[in-house]
């Protein structure tokens, strides 16, 4: 693989680093972005997921090479993605040029259900078999070469499992890709109890590394975690200036930040993380020979176990989306501290689903019953339904099971329709007409602004007409007054 | 259409109004919109900390409840 192209140094992307990009291209050589974040599910099965062609070509047009970093169809778990995906993901690697394409050494299905998480795969040989094949059939269906990436692991280790080094060599061999090095999740997993950074690298095929991750975390409840919260912390820094040397294949070094953290870290911060980057990318020797070049063994299970892969991956599921525990291994899983912590994480990102789809619903629940009783809502929610993929699909789950509760909150379901209409016509581009039987824009406006309005809406028929080409069109109204109503404008 | 006084608060009459969720004319409308459909609509993207949205936004109502209480029931 040593004619993949030298990247050079990047950012995971978000629409919210965009004025950084403009403003410093030179500092971005590679663009490297999540393809599935801007798919939209269509609801049919022939095609059941769209990208519009003007967000691709967005893409396309920022600064840098792309990347391809698929977050959709992970390689660690025995019931594979929807094969749907695959040429949608094919011809967003072709669209962009990415000249190899990324993804999880990771699970996030069940048979029955979707994790709302990238969760550990099992580690042994029954494992490894089954996300070799997994790998050949991404490279087969992509028609690029394949990384993957090192994940994180809040459970406790195992004595029934691989190491995490020994574990992710064994794959990378077997399955003859690369690897997608990301030192914090390895810099979480040793402060969390697990195998230490040193022995990690000591057992990786180094010479397999093509590309690194560099994010920030911070501390909860004992835990570190990999939040992509901001800057590097300085220890991983100094582990990341002492393995550049000796990773000679290394194509990219990708710095990563998780959009919701973007506000409070800042642009100016970002780009000083960058500029650090930069720094430490001018450290590698691509000459030089790897420092350990290690082959796995032909058989490599620790010790005999019962747990099947399928198996570890329900239980867990299970045990992560709140289901009570139903066997001898749910209930170990349920005891492990860090499966609580997972638990808990996936809980914010399905409320975060919610209140970024439906926006203005969420803020008038949470105004008129108080921000306690919208989060018991969510929490009953949570039991009564697994998470879904995409966001979209989740908010409007939550908003489906609301209005069958019987929900009875004044212009609650006006608001979610004229929402709802939004989101529809964002999918398919048909526009719609929202009816009120009240004069919306003083609600909406102080929706936008997170308070209730001073006066209710005088009665009356009104109609908001939701379009998606062409410019604002106001009947009765001052554009600047509607513009503002709607936090996405 | 010409615009008529104070339309919002004419009760009884029926009023439409067009908008548009990409206005391309307007670069920040259209990275908004944008925004809509990759942040909002697709996956999450990965990251196995914290989604903060939530808590945001929970901030921001409790926040306003603090400075100002008003009660729903009032206002409608």
């Amino acid at each position: 693989m040593s004619r993949l192209p030298e990247l050079g140094v990047g950012l995971i992307y978000s629409p919210g680093l965009e004025p950084l990009l403009q403003a410093h291209p030179e500092l971005v050589d590679v663009l490297e972005f999540e393809p599935q974040t801007t798919w939209i599910e269509t609801g049919s099965d022939a095609e059941p997921y769209c990208v519009r062609d003007d967000v691709l070509a967005h893409l396309a047009a920022l600064p840098g090479r792309k990347l391809v970093h698929s977050i959709g169809t992970p390689v660690g778990g025995s019931v594979r993605a929807n094969a749907a995906q695959l040429p949608l993901l094919r011809e967003t690697v072709q669209a962009v040029g990415s000249p190899w394409a990324s993804e999880h050494l990771s699970f996030n299905l069940t048979p029955d259900f979707f994790t709302g998480f990238f969760l550990p795969p099992r580690q042994t040989e029954a494992g490894i078999e089954i996300y070799v094949e997994t790998i050949r059939t991404l490279r087969d269906a992509l028609g690029v070469p394949i990384a993957i990436e090192t994940g994180v692991n809040y459970l406790g280790p195992r004595a029934d499992e691989l190491g995490d080094g020994e574990f992710m060599a064994a794959v990378a061999e077997r399955a003859d890709c690369g690897i997608l090095l990301d030192l914090h999740n390895i810099y979480c997993n040793a402060l969390n109890g697990r195998q230490s950074v040193e022995r990690f690298l000591s057992v990786l095929p180094l010479h397999r590394v093509w590309e690194l991750h560099l994010a920030g975390g911070f501390e909860v409840e004992g835990y570190w975690v990999d939040a992509h919260s901001g800057a590097i912390p300085p220890p991983l820094h100094d582990i990341c200036r002492d393995v550049l040397p000796v990773l000679p294949q290394l194509k990219a070094i990708i710095f990563e930040l998780f959009s919701s953290h973007l506000p409070q870290f800042g642009l100016e911060a970002t780009r000083t993380q960058l500029e650090r980057v930069h720094d430490l990318w001018s450290l590698r020797q691509p000459r030089a020979e790897a420092a350990h070049r290690v082959q796995a063994p032909a058989s490599v299970t620790p010790a005999k176990t019962a747990i099947a892969p399928k198996d570890w991956e329900r239980a867990l599921g299970r045990v992560v989306i709140g289901q009570q525990p139903s066997s001898e291994l749910e209930r170990e899983f349920a005891r492990d501290p860090g499966t609580r912590l997972v638990a808990s994480m996936i809980e914010e990102f399905r409320g975060s689903m919610v209140v970024g789809v439906y926006r203005l619903t969420s803020r008038l629940l949470m105004l008129a019953l108080g921000p306690d009783i919208f989060r018991a809502l969510l929490e009953e929610f949570w039991k009564a339904a697994p998470p879904r993929q995409f966001a979209g699909s989740e908010a409007d789950a939550f908003a489906d099971w609301l209005l069958a509760r019987g929900l009875h909150l004044p212009q609650f379901e006006a608001v979610l329709a004229f929402e709802r209409a939004t989101v529809q016509t964002l999918r398919d581009g048909r526009p719609r007409v929202v009816s009120f039987s009240f004069a919306p824009l003083p609600l909406l406006r102080a929706l936008a602004d997170a308070v209730l309005p001073d006066n209710p809406g005088e009665p009356g028929e009104y109609e908001i007409e939701v379009r998606q080409d062409g410019p604002i069109r106001v009947g009765h109204a001052h554009a600047p007054a509607v513009s503002q109503t709607f936090p996405f404008h | 259409m010409e615009p008529e006084p104070d339309p919002w608060h004419d009760a009884g009459h029926q009023y439409t109004v067009a908008l548009s969720p990409k206005v391309k004319h307007d670069v920040d409308q259209v990275f908004g919109a944008i925004d809509r459909v990759l942040e909002e609509l697709g996956c999450r993207a990965c990251c196995s900390g914290f989604d903060i949205l939530l808590r945001d936004e929970l901030r921001i109502i409790a926040v306003d409840e603090r400075l100002e209480v008003k009660r729903f029931d009032a206002a409608f």
